[in-house]
């Protein structure tokens, strides 16, 4: 489900180092903030999500320095006292992974890779939890109000978009807490609730059928065939339109590259999803 | 007129190799090339006209002994204004650390252009569209006013003026001032698409429509119009299938990070 707005291969040479060193700094970053093993919860997302909403400032390439990559033998560039705009962005990577296993965890899903997971990002977890706290924000609490919501999303006599506002906002909300200091913290919550629909509707229709077969819950289930595919295209075009008109209007050409190939990403997604969907039924 | 000696920075005295010298230098500074993708393209090439003329008259031994005894001697024999010449070398270097992404040194670079002569309008403008890059919205907004103040009339400046209003959400003030850059400039695309936006987001449907069919019309491959017809559009045309996969180098993180995808 993660990973949908990500920059494409043809965005120029120039865009495609500037988002490497972003990408670079967001899982050195992590790995300060929450241990080496953190940096296996690197993600796209919220990398689109911090330069969408004006969060993230342009690179100073003065600020670019390099280091050891924590994975691979070989040297990385990364940005230098970026740290007010990588915490939070950390703090959010993995609270999206916490939520993703809760999600699971809801349907009583837990597979065995899920656990092995669990196992060795407990340290990281038990870390956010605590800084959580430090943000008087309880992690049972936090817990109960994702279930809530996704109760809401399980609730058949709704529409599937019906179903996923009460995730949405709880997403939002949460997000926007994470960066009050943007001024935008509106900005935040609204971009990052359309992010997280697309996210759901197009992983939706994209595991239809084999999500039926398992017997495990889809968004989708309970439309007509029909109307499935018109649904998702509908509830993605207007998420884009609200990313879309809502994003800053950057002066960075690189940025507004990688962006524009991001959410040319997300329609690519969305085709793949339909093509699969046609084919498997 | 300019003062030749003043726009290359060297002394009335200087020898042919040091002119010569201090013009390569300052072509490599102004070389519009280098500011290709960036908002202070057109004030490179405006200084990169006034060099390339001065060079002109006193590369050329018989043109600057014919410059030299005109009127502008007495001028150029005044050569102790240190102050301007340091102020133009600052506003060069800050162009230049402006165009390597160096939003730190440009704004140091134009903060002590700045306290040389905080009449001129250059410094406070690139320090602007500098603080901008950096996030800095209300500051952006008050040197580029400054600037405006002092004389600065270039569509550079109105246009990151409105970047900035609509980046703190007043979208009335970002329409004004990229109209001005229009009028003062040209109705470049990435104006028009802004513009549209602008519309847009103040829910002006018809003026962002009109705009958009503007810019349809000069320039029908415009990215932006692309990506916000494809929004509007989804399943549109402009879908590259092949375009899928990520720019980051593929590291180890991502395939635990699709492991975990898989399941979720």
């Amino acid at each position: 489900m993660l990973g949908y707005f990500k920059p494409g291969n043809s965005i120029s040479p120039e865009a495609r180092r500037q988002y490497q060193v972003i990408y670079c700094t967001l899982c050195h970053n992590l790995k300060r903030l929450y241990g080496t093993r953190a940096s296996m919860l690197l993600q796209h997302d919220p990398i689109f999500f911090s330069i969408q909403s004006g969060f993230l400032p342009s690179i100073d390439e003065e600020k670019v320095i390099k280091k050891s990559c924590i994975i691979q033998p070989k040297k990385v560039e990364v940005l230098a006292g970026y740290e007010a705009y990588f915490d939070p962005l950390s703090n959010l990577s993995v609270l999206m992974i916490l939520i993703a296993l809760w999600d699971k965890e809801f349907d009583n899903e837990i597979t065995i890779r899920n656990r092995i997971f669990l196992k060795i990002l407990g340290k990281v977890f038990r870390l956010s939890e605590r800084k959580l706290a430090e943000r008087e924000i309880s992690i049972s609490d936090l817990k109960s109000e994702c279930f809530a919501a996704l109760e809401v999303e399980r609730d058949s006599k709704l529409n599937p978009l019906d179903r996923l506002s009460k995730f949405m906002e709880f997403g939002g909300r949460l997000t926007a807490e994470f960066f009050p200091a943007n001024g935008n913290s509106e900005r935040s919550e609204s971009i990052s609730m359309n992010m997280l629909k697309i996210m759901y509707l197009v992983d939706a229709l994209e595991d239809f059928h084999s999500d039926v077969a398992k017997g495990s819950f889809n968004l989708l289930q309970g439309q007509n065939r029909e109307d499935m595919v018109d649904l998702v295209e509908r509830g993605v075009e207007s998420s884009l339109k609200a990313i879309y008109l809502q994003g800053k209007p950057s002066l960075d050409t690189y940025y507004r590259e990688i962006v524009s190939s991001a959410m040319n990403s997300v329609m690519n997604s969305l085709e793949i999803a339909k093509e699969k969907f046609d084919k498997e039924g | 007129m300019a003062n030749y000696y003043e726009v290359l920075g060297v002394k009335p005295d200087a020898t042919q190799s040091e002119i010569r010298k201090r013009y390569r230098e300052l072509v490599s500074l102004y070389h519009p090339d280098k500011h290709s993708n960036n908002p202070l393209r057109e004030l490179a090439e405006q200084k990169m006209k006034e060099i390339n003329e001065a060079y002109e008259v006193l590369g050329t031994p018989e043109k600057r002994e014919e410059y030299d005894s005109g009127v502008h001697t007495e001028r150029s024999y005044h050569y102790s204004d240190r102050a301007s010449q340091n102020y133009d070398i600052l506003i060069a270097n800050a162009t230049e650390s402006y165009s390597q992404r160096l939003w730190g040194k440009t704004i140091e670079y134009c903060t002590q252009a700045i306290a040389i002569d905080s009449s001129r309008y250059e410094a406070f403008g690139i320090r602007g569209i500098a603080q901008s890059s950096q996030n800095n919205h209300s500051k952006a907004i008050e040197d580029l006013e400054t600037a405006i103040r002092n004389g600065g009339q270039d569509d550079w400046i109105f246009a990151q003026l409105a970047f900035s209003y609509a980046e703190l959400g007043n979208h009335a003030e970002a329409i004004t001032y990229i109209k001005k850059a229009m009028q003062v400039g040209s109705r470049e695309p990435n104006y028009l698409a802004f513009l549209a936006i602008q519309y847009e987001k103040l829910g002006s449907q018809t003026e962002a429509s009109n705009t958009w069919n503007e810019l349809r019309s000069v320039d029908p491959n415009n990215e932006t119009l692309k990506q916000r017809d494809q929004v509007w559009k989804v399943g549109g045309a402009y879908v590259n299938k092949k375009d899928v996969g990520t720019t980051a180098a593929a590291c180890a993180t991502c395939i635990l990070c699709d492991l975990l995808c898989n399941c979720c």
